[in-house]
C-alpha cells in the first residue's frame, strides 16, 4: 500500500513537471511568433524620440523595428518606412572614461599594452528610414558581432526595402576556403 | 511750485522716458535674433567618388541635422525630402559632399597615439532654392586622440554649423551671395 502511495506521488510530480514543460515550450513559441531577433544593443543615434548612445532591447515585430532601451521613451520604425539597411563592423575600446582614466594612471605608459587587449569587435546596424512627412533619417545601432546580418536578413524577409549587399562585403565561399587549403 | 523743482520733475520725467523706451528696443532686437529669415533643409551625404561607410554617412547626415537645431541659426531645420519645406519661404538647401576620408582605429590611437586617426574632409554648399550657389566651404573633423571613430562625424557638424553661423548670409529678398 505505501509502494502504491509512493508511486503515485512520483506520477504525479512527473505530470506536473511535463505540464510545465509543455507551457513553456508554448510560451516559448509564442514568443518566437511575434518576434524572432531580440537583443540588448546599444542605440548611437537617429532613432526618433530616443537619447542618443542608450542600451535597451532592439526587436523585430510583426510592424517594424522596436528599441525598448532601459528608462525613457521608446522607438519604432515601421517596416514600411525602411528605405535601406545596412550592416558593418567597428572595432572599440571598451571601458569608456574610467577604463581610459585608469590605463593613463599606469606609469611608463603601460596603458598602452593594456589598450591592445581592452577591445572589442562590435556589428554597426544602420536603417535609412523616413518619417510621416518623408523627412531622411538613419538610426544607427552598435550590436553583438555577427548579429547584424540575422537582424537584416529578418527584416529583408518581413518585406523591407534593402540594397543588394556588396560582392566584396560577402562571406567567403566554400572553393575559397578550398583553394586556401 | 518754484521754477527750479519744474526743471526737475522734467528731467526725471524725460529720463524715465528714456527708460521706458531702452527695454522695448532691446526686445525688438532680441525679437529681430528669435526669428532668423532663412529655413534650411539638410540633403542626404553625397559620396563622390570616396568609399565611405553607410553608418558615417547616415551619422554625418544626423549630426549636422543635430547641430544646426541646435545652433539656433536658421528658423527651421529640414530634413532631405521632408514634404513640409515645400512651401516654406527663404529656404536654403545644404549640400554636403564627400571629399576625403581615412578610415581610423581606435585601438591603434590608444596604443600609439600618433597614428590611427580617423579622418573626414567635406565640401559644405548652401543653395537657394532656385539653384544659386550661396556659400561653399571645405571642412574637416578629425579624432586624432580619444573618441571613437564614428566621434569624428559629430566633430565635422559642429564644425559645418559653427562654419556657417560665422558667415555673412545675404537678405533674403537679395540674389546670390558671398562665397
Amino acid at each position: 500500500m505505501n509502494h502504491n502511495f509512493v508511486a503515485g506521488k512520483v506520477r504525479l510530480t512527473l505530470l506536473l513537471a511535463a505540464l510545465v514543460l509543455l507551457c513553456t515550450a508554448v510560451a516559448s513559441a509564442q514568443a518566437a511568433g511575434e518576434s524572432s531577433t531580440s537583443t540588448t544593443v546599444t542605440h548611437v543615434m537617429g532613432l526618433q524620440g530616443v537619447h542618443n548612445n542608450t542600451n535597451g532591447k532592439l526587436t523585430i515585430t510583426t510592424s517594424g523595428l522596436d528599441f525598448q532601451p532601459g528608462s525613457g521613451a521608446s522607438g519604432q520604425i515601421s517596416i514600411a518606412s525602411i528605405r535601406d539597411i545596412f550592416v558593418g563592423s567597428e572595432d572599440r575600446q571598451v571601458g569608456g572614461v574610467p577604463m581610459m582614466m585608469g590605463k593613463a594612471a599606469i606609469p611608463y605608459s603601460g596603458g598602452r599594452v593594456i589598450s591592445l587587449f581592452s577591445h572589442k569587435k562590435y556589428d554597426s546596424l544602420t536603417v535609412q528610414y523616413t518619417d510621416a512627412n518623408g523627412g531622411l533619417h538613419g538610426a544607427i545601432f552598435r550590436i553583438a558581432r555577427g548579429e547584424g546580418s540575422a537582424y537584416r536578413q529578418e527584416l529583408v524577409a518581413k518585406g523591407a526595402h534593402a540594397s543588394p549587399v556588396p560582392e566584396a562585403e560577402k562571406p567567403a565561399t566554400q572553393e575559397v576556403k578550398n583553394e586556401t587549403k | 511750485m518754484k521754477p527750479s523743482n519744474c526743471k526737475m520733475v522734467a528731467l526725471i520725467a524725460a529720463v524715465l522716458c528714456v527708460m521706458a523706451l531702452l527695454p522695448s528696443t532691446a526686445a525688438a532686437a532680441r525679437g529681430e535674433k528669435a526669428a532668423p529669415p532663412w529655413n534650411v533643409q539638410v540633403d542626404e551625404v553625397q559620396l563622390g567618388d570616396v568609399a565611405l561607410p553607410p553608418d558615417f554617412r547616415m551619422a554625418i547626415y544626423e549630426e549636422i541635422v543635430e547641430e544646426l537645431v541646435k545652433g539656433k541659426q536658421f528658423g527651421s531645420v529640414y530634413r532631405s525630402g521632408d514634404k513640409t519645406a515645400d512651401g516654406v519661404p527663404n529656404l536654403l538647401i545644404l549640400k554636403t559632399t564627400m571629399r576625403k576620408y581615412s578610415a581610423g582605429n581606435e585601438t591603434q590611437r590608444a596604443v600609439t597615439t600618433v597614428s590611427g586617426a580617423t579622418k573626414l574632409n567635406v565640401r559644405s554648399q548652401l543653395f537657394t532654392r532656385d539653384g544659386k550657389l550661396v556659400l561653399e566651404y571645405f571642412i574637416d573633423g578629425n579624432v586624432r586622440f580619444m573618441g571613437s571613430n564614428l566621434h569624428a562625424t559629430h566633430v565635422l557638424a559642429h564644425n559645418v554649423a559653427v562654419t556657417l553661423k560665422r558667415s555673412t548670409l545675404p537678405e533674403p529678398g537679395a540674389s546670390g551671395g558671398g562665397r
